[in-house]
């Protein structure tokens, strides 16, 4: 039985539109290859800055303990790597159960979605973010796909989609009939 | 049939007959012993007055009307009796010819005797009546004047008075008892005149007769029917009219085209109608319909800055762009199918916060199988 048949007798109306009009026309559509990489360009420059951000933190906190002894770290490319990875890690799965979308995606007007159009759950989301950490090429496959679904995409059976809607969650909205 | 016609004397005093004194204060058979040739303003002394107001309009004033004389009187009195006795002959021959058989057309018709010698007894009759009348007034007016004397002595005085006293006597007795015997004569007349009216009424059609002699235009002319209204119960008769029906056979569209709509609408008063509603109640439970601060909320975390949304809709412009050069290169005919779980553009319709989002098809997570 659907949710739509339990809504109480009056059902509220539609509020109107508040999606602009040269939006309409995709909202909800799988986004394709290039919005998605400007998200994730944005999502990355932001793991930069908050590195830079956090090796900056660490070399003031290092500067205050050991001011005679203090000189600027210098991590390896490995751990530097790990950390970037691991907020990455926490920094998408977080989005994509909170509002399903990171800021690169709010910036470019993108959410991610599971099969059923909803918010992803915590593991869901953790997997999926492991997955886009350890492999970021399969987000390429967009491009190619029919569907334009990334290699997380397929595995995690998720969508991306426009959604200038910035309330009311992902894919607000009540189901469709099978697509055409 | 002719009505007895007198003079000009003679028609007067048939209208002046019926003014007479009933009341306590005439005199006793005054007229009836009044002298043959009264004087001016004698009526007024006596008390009687036999002349209509309406007939003085074309004397000079100050000259009262004379009174008919007793001779004129009884000359009038013949010519009725005549008439009367005329008329009811006439009738009651007509009956008699009725319940004849028809008399034979092919018969010579000549003067009916019948007729020719009623008709000369009637005029006999007639001129009887006038000889005698003038006869008994100028005797009556040369006797007088010589008897005065023995007229006017004792005895005569007083049989005349005790006469008069017992004529008073006896006219108030009459006074009294009118009402008494009005009332016995109302009476058995009520109780005669249904029987006679039904059965004058079995011999006649009254509808017939109506439609015959009445001139019914005149009637309904003089009908005050603003009146009539006023006094019909027209709710009633309206409770009673199939309304539906009548409708049903108006065109109402035709009519709807002759109104002048804007006239209607000039006429109405918006301004009490819209003091009539409760604004505040309605805009209230508008806005608690739409959730307008959710639509507040929603439309300026939508409307972001004229930068990001050329960014974005540049983005999907190129995504589009890349998608086709793609399906080139790899040969790809088949359109790309980027409806994803949600919804499309034209159904957009946020469900409530909390509710359980609705599922999508079964295909949409089966990769790349097409």
């Amino acid at each position: 039985v659907s949710a739509v048949d339990e809504r109480p007798a009056r059902p509220r109306r539609n509020p109107p539109q508040t999606i602009p009009s040269e939006a309409r026309a995709f909202q909800g559509q799988r986004a394709g290859i290039a919005s998605r990489v400007v998200a994730n360009s944005i999502d990355f420059g932001l793991l930069v800055a908050t590195l830079a951000a956090l090796y900056l933190g660490v070399v003031a906190i290092l500067f205050l303990l050991r001011q005679e002894s203090f000189r600027f770290p210098s991590p390896s490319i490995q751990a530097a790597f790990a950390i970037g990875s691991l907020l990455l890690l926490l920094y998408f799965t977080a989005s994509w159960t909170g509002t399903g979308r990171t800021y690169g995606d709010v910036v470019m007007g993108l959410r991610v979605v599971n099969l059923r159009g909803d918010r992803m759950s915590l593991p869901g989301a953790l997997l999926r973010a492991f997955l886009c950490v350890t492999f970021p090429i399969g987000l390429f496959w967009a491009a190619i796909s029919r569907q334009n679904r990334s290699v997380q995409d397929l595995l995690m059976r998720t969508s991306v989609i426009y959604d200038w809607q910035i309330t009311g969650g992902p894919a607000a909205q009540p189901s469709r009939s099978a697509p055409a | 049939m002719d009505h007895p016609q007198g003079d000009d004397a003679g028609a007067r005093n048939v209208f002046r007959l019926p003014v007479t004194h009933f009341g306590p204060d005439a005199p006793p058979a005054a007229s009836a012993v009044a002298p043959a040739d009264p004087r001016p303003g004698d009526a007024d002394d006596r008390g009687l007055d036999l002349t209509d107001p309406d007939d003085s309009a074309g004397m000079p004033p100050g000259a009262p009307p004379l009174p008919p004389t007793s001779a004129e009187l009884t000359e009038q009195a013949v010519r009725v009796a005549v008439g009367a006795v005329a008329a009811t002959a006439a009738v009651i021959a007509q009956a008699l010819r009725a319940t004849m058989p028809p008399p034979d057309p092919e018969a010579p018709t000549g003067p009916d005797p019948i007729a020719l010698f009623s008709g000369a007894g009637l005029g006999l009759t007639l001129r009887l009546g006038e000889r005698v009348a003038r006869f008994s007034g100028d005797a009556v007016r040369a006797v007088s004047p010589p008897l005065s004397w023995v007229t006017g002595a004792w005895p005569f005085r007083a049989v005349r008075d005790l006469t008069g006293v017992t004529l008073r006597d006896l006219d108030e007795q009459w006074t009294r008892e009118r009402p008494d015997a009005d009332r016995a004569a109302a009476s058995f007349v009520g109780e005669l005149a249904p029987s006679i009216t039904d059965a004058v009424l079995d011999h006649l059609s009254l509808t017939d007769i109506v439609l015959e002699r009445v001139d019914l235009n005149r009637i309904v002319a003089a009908v005050d029917i603003d009146a009539v209204l006023d006094r019909v119960d027209l709710d009633a008769v309206v409770e009673k009219v199939d309304l539906q029906r009548i409708v049903d056979r108006i065109d109402l569209n035709e009519v709807a085209a002759g109104l002048d709509v804007n006239a209607v609408a000039e006429r109405v008063d918006v301004e009490a109608l819209i003091e009539k509603l409760d604004l505040a109640g309605i805009a209230q439970e508008v806005i608690e319909e739409i959730d307008l601060p959710e639509i507040i909320r929603s439309s300026t975390g939508t409307m972001a800055s004229e930068t990001v949304r050329g960014l974005r809709v540049q983005s999907v412009e190129v995504d589009r762009a890349i998608a086709r050069a793609v399906d080139r290169v790899i040969f790809r005919r088949k359109q790309r199918r980027t409806d994803a779980p949600g919804t499309a553009p034209s159904e957009l319709a946020p469900t409530e916060e909390g509710e359980e989002r609705p599922t999508t098809d079964p295909n949409d997570g089966d990769g790349e199988a097409t």
